[in-house]
């Protein structure tokens, strides 16, 4: 039986057209970054390490696309935004993987098919059920509540990436990858402001404690697929959290967020 | 009419131990003070620190600088540092 999302999330697809003709022109020079090279000994062999991981996330792109159509359900407008913010990521791997080629540090074959045989979507649903705070809660707003968190984590990351990674060059990329997670970012909040213009008071008033339990328990994708972990790399994305950068994370999810709280002390007070 | 001064840090630490306290569930505020560690005696984890800057910026309305780092702020009496700070600086403004 098909699932019917009682609301679609944005009235006209305006705004997926804006992220889209947006999206076309953010890497003009792609091309240009087939043939990069680099000193390898200038990076710091952890930086090389979070960039050869999260190259491979980047390539994840196939098993988190099914993840997101499952949980937009058929709203057919948060569908097509999946589809472009898989393409948009699979720009940023194609980029990712050039400066791996630059370092001599490419990825493998065993890299490609160990991440290929993860089992991503089961382990993501898990985590999911698991997080929720109400049975009921409507996925789609599960699921940009987590994006709005796993999007930032990104900006942070490839941010101190860009600081710890000793080549300019490389600096000025990796800043640019932060800008477009920036985006992304930005978009799940967008969809999830226009999605709860239509919710009841009660589906609003579960935004601010479903933030708080994906933040208490964050796993990030690298955390639901097997070969992250054989390669030991599944905390390099978070170990660029350092104290100044996770109270960045803090200080903007909480802003961000707080706003709905409003929602709950209502909630609670009816 | 003169704007009100802001609140002196004993005040500060006085109004942000109800707060946390609320926050905690724990009975009464009287056992936070200005030298109660956030993490060791409060249990303060990553998602306390959500809901403290939270509070603290909604309750006091300030913004903490985003330079700040959580990580050396150990005591309350380290976060009513910074909150009488962010207020001598927009009083001053």
């Amino acid at each position: 039986m098909a699932i019917q999302p009682p609301y679609p999330s944005f009235e006209t697809p305006d705004v997926i057209d804006d992220f889209f003709v947006a999206g076309r022109n953010l890497w003009p020079d792609l091309a240009s970054f087939k043939n990069l090279k680099f000193d390898r000994e200038q990076v710091p062999a952890e930086i090389v390490r979070f960039l050869r991981s999260t190259t491979l996330n980047e390539h994840g792109v196939a098993h988190y696309l099914g993840s997101y159509f499952q949980n937009y359900q058929n709203d057919f407008k948060l569908r097509f935004w999946s589809a472009m913010w898989t393409a948009e990521e699979y720009t940023h791997y194609i980029i990712l993987r050039r400066i791996c080629q630059g370092l001599d540090a490419d990825l493998t074959e065993k890299d490609f098919h160990g991440l290929e045989m993860g089992d991503y979507f089961q382990n993501m649903k898990a985590y999911l059920d698991r997080i929720k705070v109400d049975p009921s809660i409507d996925m789609r707003m599960l699921q940009l509540i987590y994006g709005v968190l796993q999007e930032y984590g990104a900006v942070i990351a490839y941010t101190a990436a860009a600081e710890q990674c000793g080549i300019p060059e490389i600096a000025a990329i990796l800043k640019r990858v932060a800008k477009d997670e920036m985006r992304h970012c930005r978009f799940n909040q967008v969809a999830l402001e226009a999605m709860l213009e239509h919710c009841s008071e009660g589906e609003k008033a579960l935004v601010w404690p479903q933030f708080r339990a994906i933040w208490g328990d964050l796993e990030m994708p690298t955390e639901h697929i097997g070969y992250f972990a054989e390669i030991g790399a599944t905390d390099l994305y978070t170990s660029l959290w350092d104290g100044e950068k996770k109270s960045k994370i803090v200080l903007y999810l909480s802003r961000y967020f707080s706003k709905y709280r409003q929602y709950m002390n209502n909630s609670a007070s009816a | 009419m003169p704007s009100p001064s802001p609140p002196q840090r004993a005040e500060i630490v006085r109004r942000l131990a109800i707060s946390l306290a609320e926050l905690l569930r724990l009975e009464s505020p009287d056992s936070i003070h200005a030298e109660s560690d956030l993490r060791k005696d409060l249990g303060v984890d990553s998602l306390g620190l959500v809901d403290l800057v939270t509070v603290a910026e909604e309750d006091f309305s300030v913004r903490f600088s985003s330079s700040t780092d959580f990580s050396v702020i150990h005591t309350v009496g380290d976060v009513a540092g910074l909150i009488e700070e962010q207020l001598a600086r927009t009083s001053a403004v």
